[in-house]
Formats: C-alpha cells, structure tokens, sequence
C-alpha cells in the first residue's frame, strides 16, 4: 500500500480547545458501547476501533436485539440509521422515552444524512457515516460517554440534594437573624457573582450554600461541594480540576474534576483558607477565566460554573500573613454572608432545637420526643462552641439513650463532646489532665479530635497519628459511641 | 498489472496500526457475500424492488469499508434503479457490480495474503 505523509502534528495555543474535535482522539475507558448494525462488515469494523480505544462494545444486529441486550452500565449506543425491523429511528425514540441517560449516535449511510440530521432533532447526541472515521468515532464516543456520566451524576446529585436535610432549622425561626439571611440569600441567589460564606465550625456555611444554589436559576444543575481541609494535599488539584491518564502514578484513567462536574451549576469550596498557597493562583486564573485544564492535559476547558466558598478562618488576617493570596481574596470576596456563631442567637437556639429534635426521631424512626424545661435550660446554658453540628451531635446522642419521650437536662452529655478546637472559652479544654487515668485522657483525646474532624473517623485517625483500624478499635474498647457524619453534612 | 479499485491511503488510514483489521473485515466480507449476491440475483428474477433495494444498500455499505469508490457507486446505481423501480438495466448493472467483486476480492487477496473465494451454489 502506499503511504501517506504523516499527519501535521503542530500544535498552537490558540487553537487547545478546538483541536479536541480534530486531533487524535483519546482512549475513552471504562465506557460499555452498544453497537447495533445489519452490517456485520460495519459492525465488526466498529467494535474493533472502540475496543482498540479501550471501549467495551456488545454488539447486535437488529434494533430489537440490541434494546433487548441494553443494560444499565452502557451510556452510548451506536446504531445504524436503516435496518429491516426496528429502525434505527424506532431505537432512538425508544431509548430516548425509555432510557433517557443512554446517548445515541447514528450511524449512516453518507446518502442518508437528511434522515441523520432529523435523527439528531430527535434527540441522537451526534451522527457518523459509513465509512466512519476512526478518530471522530472515538471523539464523539467519548463525548457521548463524559455527558452520559455528567447525566448521571446530576441526577445522583439532584437525588442527594432532595433526600437531604433540608435547611429548615436555620430558617424555620422566627427571628431577626432568620429573616435577614432569607432576605439575604433571596438577593444573591438570582446573581452569578461568586458567595462568601463566613462563620464559625458548624453555623451552617454548607446548608446556606445549598441554599443559595436551590433558590438560584441553577437550581436544576449541579451543586458540588469540595472541602479543601478534608483533602490530601497532593490531590487537591486532580479532584478540582480533573486529570489525564497518566498524569500522575496512579492516574490509571482519565478522571472528571470537581470543578467541571459543577459545569452549569455550582462549585462549593468549603474551608478554602486551607487550600495549598500553590494553587491558589490556579483557582485565581480559573475565577478569572473560567477555563480550567486538567492535571497532565494541555486542553483548555471553559467552564460555565457559580462558586460559593467558604471558610471559618479570617482571610483578610491570613493574607497579612502571606498565607493566601490577597488578589485572590478580593476575587473571592464579592459578596459575603456571615453566619453568627449559635451561643450569639438566643432564643433561635431553642427553635432550631425542635427541629432538630423532629428531624432525628423521624431519621432514628422512633416516637416523637419533647424538650422539657429543664433540657431548655441545660441547652441554653451551654456555650455550643461546635454550634449546629455540635447542638445535633448532643440531641442524636440523648435521643438515642433516652428512655422516655421526654428529654430532661441529665439527657445531655456535654462534659466530653463539648470540646471542639474552635472553643477556646471552654472550660473543658483548660481542665488539668493531672489526675486523670491514661484511659479517661485517651477516651477525651479521641472524643476532643472526633469533635474537631466533625466525626470523621479516618481524620480523626489522621490527627491522632494511629492508623483508621486503631481508632475503631480504641472506640470499641473504650465504649465511646459517637454518631457517623451524615450524607449531605459537608461542613 | 491493472490500476487498482482501492483508495489504499484512505484504506491504511481506516486500519490504522491494526494490522490484523483488513483481514477480518474482508472474512466476513467474503462470507456474507452468497447471501447479499444471491438477495440481488433473486430480486433482479423477480422484479422485487424492495428486496433489491434493501441488499444493494447494506452491500454498498459493507464497500465502503473498502474504499471502492466504483463499486460502492455501482452498488448505488442498482439501488436507485430499484428506488424508481426501473428494472431493465438492473441485470446489466449487476452483472458489472459481481464481476468487480471478484477483481475486489482478489485485491484483497494480495494485501492480506489470504486466499478468499465467493463460496457459489
């Protein structure tokens, strides 16, 4: 055969973002292809290009077949436009009514491409013809495959949204701080401007962003939340922005980013004074630009995405101290809401208290409890330096333990649990260990560090310096019960 | 030696660096032929528009993975005829399209060095 000039590979900055469609396609793994063709030439050659990609591909050759050999793993079906029986046509309705998630791409005939381009207003993702070009084929494959997975992962993350605790303790208060943030967050839902959320450990930060996302024109996208503090270091950047395959030891395939799941929706930056000084300016250029380009990728991607950040430390002490970057701040700090820590919101306390209350034994599926006076009193006297997290943690530990439907003070374990790191006025950290057994100081370290790490057992673990299995087991051993973190309890 | 049918470029470029594709292809290219040759035979006897519209066009698309442009047009030919029902010519034209078959085939033959042959009744 004779042989071509090798392709021009010259690559230009100015053209990163339209080269995707053009250039050498990418392997696409871990997508699971349906290829329906009459054509058992054009079938073959299909399934060896997109296994030859790293494509799993079943094939059919007829339309009832193949909706017959769909499963829930496939995201893309190939399907030839004219075929005896069921169409290709047919099969696009079919799946379009029936499975919405699956992206369809036709294949054709080049003198059918009138019946392709009515297929694509159909609903069909894209169209190639016989003889398809490899490259594009796996180009619009992959396409297919990333939207698909996109779909997917709204939809997981609209059903999280709806299953969630809604945020009805912090507004369902009659109070002044109540209305005002419901006003406030009513004004800056409707804009696009980026959100900064203050307040202490547990005020509500996440709830608010969610908020602000629900009330919002992108309510039916996305909301993602990433907190910085709770992510190793080095993989800040690959879990924000995406990497390549290869980018990195362990970077076995290519991987989506925080920031581009968000696309059309939000990002939620929680704890964003702990992320890395390095990559503040890629968080700046991405505020800036809205183009991110995913670790080992020189692809540049414009994102369509509002961010909420957040964060319990002051921003403007850190940047006099160089630890973030001013230019950064003022980005991020376009409008700001703060959130009163729960000792400054006074007879709320109680209000939020009952809805707690009501939401727990719903989630615990047990009789409904009371607030007696004298719980009312032991609440309110308490400093609640974890605040709303804190104020949950106690009521689902009394709920638990209680033997009657009425909560009376002695229900409330305090002395231990109230100890979080953001409580300095707490009489409980300034208590002298001297006295105390190796076991009550080890049962206070474990219950101090599960306080601060919200729960989180593996970075309780982490802080403690022993390893996830150890902490089970202290907690075992030393009959310490404390409540998991609860799906959508980002903060 | 005569000029060859294939667009060997556009065919290299379709195999990329799978050897072993052209080869494949052109098996079940060759297997499936009995049936899509002896369809056109069957519907020229007949007279049977449909049946010769359907077989030229999925044998016009199996060509096509050949980058055989006067074959996939000849294949296009005979489904037109069918489409405006016009028959007389359609036993001439496919009589061209079998007798190009077999030069395809034996193309095929030398590039893969298989020894391919349309299995006939």
């Amino acid at each position: 055969m004779q042989t071509r000039p090798p392709k021009d590979t010259t690559d230009s900055r100015s053209d990163l973002i339209s080269k995707e469609s053009f250039g050498p396609a990418e392997s696409i793994h871990g997508c699971h292809v349906l290829a329906i063709d009459d054509d058992p030439v054009s079938l073959f050659a299909l399934e060896r290009h997109l296994v030859n990609r790293g494509c799993r591909v079943t094939t059919a050759t007829s339309g009832q077949v193949g909706l017959d050999l769909l499963t829930s793993d496939m995201s893309v079906v190939l399907v030839d436009m004219r075929m005896p029986g069921l169409s290709g046509l047919d099969c696009l309705r079919y799946l379009r009514k029936h499975h919405p998630e699956v992206h369809v791409i036709i294949v054709t005939a080049s003198s059918d491409i009138e019946c392709a381009v009515n297929a694509m207003k159909e609903g069909a993702i894209q169209y190639v013809t016989k003889p398809f070009d490899p490259d594009s084929l796996v180009v619009h494959v992959r396409k297919a495959f990333e939207a698909s997975r996109l779909s997917q992962e709204n939809r997981d993350l609209r059903e999280a949204v709806s299953h969630s605790k809604l945020p009805a303790r912090l507004l369902n208060e009659q109070s002044e701080f109540a209305t005002e943030l419901t006003q406030s967050i009513d004004r800056i839902a409707s804009l696009d401007s980026t959100v900064f959320v203050g307040g202490e450990s547990g005020t509500g930060k996440t709830t608010v962003a969610r908020l602000i996302h629900q009330s919002g024109p992108r309510a039916a996208e996305p909301f993602v939340a990433v907190n910085c503090a709770s992510l190793p270091r080095e993989l800040i950047e690959s879990e924000l922005f995406g990497h390549s395959r290869g980018a990195f030891t362990g970077a076995v395939k290519d991987r989506i980013g925080r920031a581009e799941l968000a696309n059309g929706g939000t990002l939620f930056l929680d704890e964003i004074g702990d992320l890395p000084i390095e990559l503040q300016p890629k968080l700046l250029t991405f505020l800036q630009d809205r183009v991110i380009q995913r670790v080992g990728c020189n692809i540049e991607r414009a994102l369509d995405v509002r961010l909420i950040v957040a964060t319990h430390r002051e921003l403007n002490i850190m940047c006099q101290k160089n630890q973030f970057r001013q230019d950064l701040y003022y980005r991020l700090n376009v409008l700001s809401l703060y959130l009163p820590p729960l000792r400054q919101r006074g007879q709320s306390l109680v209000h939020i208290a009952e809805t707690i209350t009501q939401e727990l034994c719903r989630r615990l599926k047990r009789t409904p409890v009371l607030l007696t006076e004298s719980a009312v009193d032991a609440l309110q006297s308490h400093d609640w330096p974890g605040n709303i997290r804190e104020l949950e943690n106690v009521l689902e530990r009394a709920i638990v333990f209680a033997e009657s439907d009425q909560l009376v003070g002695t229900d409330f374990a305090f002395d231990t649990l109230s100890t979080s790191a953001s409580a300095p006025s707490d009489p409980q950290r300034s208590k002298s260990l001297a006295g105390s057994t190796l076991e009550e100081i080890e049962r206070r370290a474990i219950l101090e560090t599960l306080d601060a790490c919200g729960g989180n057992r593996a970075k309780t673990a982490r802080s403690l310096g022993i390893s996830e299995k150890s902490i089970y087991n202290k907690m075992k051993r030393l009959g310490i019960f404390y409540p998991t973190r609860r799906k959508g309890q980002n903060e | 030696m005569s000029e060859s049918m294939i667009d060997s470029a556009a065919l290299e470029d379709f195999m990329q660096d799978d050897p072993q594709l052209l080869s494949d292809l052109s098996v079940i290219f060759v297997r499936n032929l009995p049936r899509a040759l002896g369809n056109l035979n069957l519907a020229v006897e007949l007279r049977d528009t449909e049946l010769m519209s359907e077989s030229a066009h999925q044998l016009k698309g199996q060509l096509t993975y050949f980058f055989c442009a006067s074959l996939v047009d000849c294949a296009l030919e005979l489904e037109e005829l069918a489409r405006k029902c016009e028959m007389s010519e359609a036993a001439e034209k496919l009589a061209q399209l079998t007798h190009g078959i077999d030069r395809l085939i034996d193309e095929l033959n030398r590039l893969t060095k298989l020894q391919l042959q349309i299995v006939r009744d």
